[in-house]
């Protein structure tokens, strides 16, 4: 008995094996990219811009309208986007909407900010450096020690790897004489020195409450901000830039994105409806007249125009043929019931997914259990009936259970 | 029986161990001489920045060693066995080819575990000098699918040396391949904190694996 079982172990092994072989085998011979459009909004045509990459290598340009465009007079429509092509073709007007189209303005007033499902997806070990934010000198210096917020604020020196307790100490301090509630659920900042100035973190403490905590001139300057702590935070993305618009961007838990403003912490929702944190790609792009939200996944891209006031001026979507809906993927349905997916575009965790192909899979599973039938019965001459349970491995995993029945061979048993 | 078996056994993998012992040992002083040299050469806080952010595993020298060993192990433990068929002297003994058989295997994974220990406390030692606690747990939790590969791949290894036929153990050495690849995919840290206990389970499964080719072995199977 127990050596059967011993053969269906090898068998389960072997089929999600297979499982995991034949159908990245497959994929990577008709797996095909995914082209994403790129969509801009005009200022000067008031419209939505589309350019296409196409199969072999060449792009399409066009508007919302379906008109379309050579690139030089494409690019020439987005001034905000292209400003140094126009710069060098002697054509980037004075001002546009009064708007004055100096190169330096444009970008000191344009900003981006992406949000990547993977980014969301991904183990961090939550030690991050405290830089001063009001250094004497003009670029951003890497402290000596990182820091923790555990059951207490801890500084640890990258030198001895030991607490340094007094720094600590007064860090802790401040924290406590805000009521922050310990440990820390979510440090959130922009730790590098590549940026033009440091906020330091935002902190959301065991209550849910928002701490704003800097260093300034050696000590700490934390703020207990009126940011909800029943907004659900998943996430905080902190990205300073010159235009002190905003701090960062909050993701909740129920897909809500929003800014928080340098307007004393103000919360500023996003027009994002439809917006999957776990499967999208977000990206806010601000210039000097509109900012845009893109947002899309593997099937659509959504696009937002908001102006300065936050209020919608556009909305266009744009979708293309689902990979589910290839006729690539049909074919392996039919011929894999299911396959394991370890690894995805949207996380950084690998994974054990059991992915089934849905109802085609059943034109598989008949043609593998007939296959196996023919083989064992007129190929093999085996025993049908002691070995039943081959069938059943057969009937649940398809091909995959038919290749393994038909090599692992039962044997005549005691 | 077993105390019979058991010294037998010893006799077979005594080299091998020792070899492994000491190749582990030197790998772990590697790292840790590696790691050392990092930080004498580099400002600590960028060492502890590159392991932290940029995800870089500064202990990817040891991560195939238990699957290498492992190998190796059911090679000097099952070979000789299969040599002029001398486990068929084994049927005779008072003692079932299935108890005989898991016991065998029950030394060489004890022999993965240990090792495994030995691997898991030189990492902790080398972390705990070098790196905030929070480093070396994420470097446990890493290597926790390396470790758990090595094991498989012995349980595999053995199928593999048991079985009579060719054919059988080509099969299993290109088909049992996909899974144990599947315990090295990481890019970072910590990946495998939400799948590594569904791995585990799987290879429940490797456990009584060896049974099958041991009965196929005792039949005379050619197939």
């Amino acid at each position: 008995m127990i050596t059967k079982i011993s053969r269906y172990a090898i068998v389960s092994l072997i089929v999600i094996s297979l499982s995991i072989l034949l159908p990245d085998l497959y994929w990577m011979i008709f797996g095909k990219p995914i082209i994403k459009p790129s969509i801009y909004y005009s200022p000067v045509i008031e419209e939505f811009m589309i350019a296409t990459r196409t199969g072999n290598n060449k792009k399409e340009y066009s508007d919302q309208k379906g008109n379309s465009y050579d690139r030089k007079s494409f690019e020439t429509l987005l001034p905000f986007s292209f400003y140094y092509n126009l710069e060098k073709w002697g054509i980037l007007p004075d001002s546009i909407k009064g708007i004055p189209m100096k190169r330096t303005y444009i970008r000191h007033n344009s900003q981006y900010l992406r949000i990547t499902n993977r980014a969301m997806n991904t183990p961090l070990i939550s030690l991050n450096p405290l830089f001063e934010s009001e250094s004497d000198f003009t670029r951003l210096e890497m402290p000596g020690e990182l820091f923790r917020i555990d059951q207490k604020f801890e500084f640890i020196t990258a030198s001895d790897n030991t607490v340094d307790d007094s720094l600590s100490c007064i860090f802790n301090g401040a924290l406590l004489d805000q009521d922050f509630q310990f440990p820390a659920k979510i440090i959130a900042g922009n730790p590098t020195t590549r940026k033009p100035f440091d906020e330091g973190y935002f902190i959301v403490d065991a209550q849910n409450t928002v701490f704003h905590l800097k260093k300034i001139k050696g000590q700490p300057h934390c703020v207990k901000t009126d940011i909800p702590p029943d907004l659900n935070i998943r996430a905080i993305f902190i990205s300073e830039h010159p235009r002190k618009e905003f701090y960062g961007v909050i993701v909740t838990w129920t897909n809500e994105v929003c800014l928080i403003t340098y307007d004393n912490y103000k919360i500023l929702q996003l027009p994002v409806e439809g917006y999957r944190a776990d499967d999208m790609q977000l990206l806010l792009s601000v210039n000097p007249l509109y900012q845009m939200i893109r947002y899309s996944d593997m099937k659509e891209m959504k696009s937002v125009v908001i102006d300065n006031n936050y209020k919608i001026v556009d909305k266009y979507a744009s979708s293309w043929t689902p990979k589910e809906e290839w006729k690539s993927s049909k074919i392996a349905s039919v011929l894999f019931p299911f396959s394991i997916e370890r690894t995805t575009r949207s996380s950084d965790y690998v994974q054990f997914k059991v992915k089934f192909n849905g109802h085609l899979s059943w034109i598989g599973i008949l043609f593998a259990l007939l296959a196996t039938f023919i083989c064992k019965r007129f190929v093999y001459r085996e025993k049908l009936r002691t070995n039943w349970i081959d069938f059943i491995i057969v009937f649940g995993t398809g091909i995959f259970g038919a290749i393994t029945v038909l090599l692992i061979r039962p044997e005549p048993w005691d | 029986m077993y105390k019979a078996i058991l010294y037998k056994e010893w006799l077979k993998i005594r080299w091998m161990v020792l070899g492994y012992l000491i190749i582990l040992l030197g790998f772990l002083t590697y790292i840790g001489l590696d790691t050392r040299y990092w930080f004498e050469m580099n400002d600590p806080i960028q060492v502890w920045l590159v392991v932290i952010q940029r995800k870089i595993l500064y202990y990817t020298a040891i991560k195939y060693i238990p699957v290498f060993a492992a190998i190796v192990l059911a090679i000097v433990q099952f070979v000789p066995e299969m040599v002029k068929k001398r486990y068929r002297l084994s049927f005779h003994l008072p003692i079932g080819e299935t108890h005989s058989l898991l016991f065998m295997i029950a030394i060489g994974v004890a022999v993965m575990l240990i090792t495994s220990a030995i691997y898991l406390l030189g990492l902790t030692l080398i972390g705990m000098t070098f790196f905030p606690a929070e480093v070396t747990r994420s470097s446990l939790i890493t290597v926790a699918p390396w470790l758990l590969a090595g094991i498989v791949t012995y349980l595999g290894a053995t199928a593999v040396t048991v079985d009579p036929s060719w054919k059988y153990r080509i099969v299993y050495i290109l088909l049992f391949a996909p899974f144990i690849q599947s315990l090295f995919l990481e890019g970072g840290y910590g990946e495998y904190q939400f799948s590594f206990g569904t791995y585990l389970l799987i290879s429940l499964i490797f456990s009584i694996m060896v049974l099958f080719p041991g009965y196929r072995l005792r039949k005379g199977s050619k197939l």
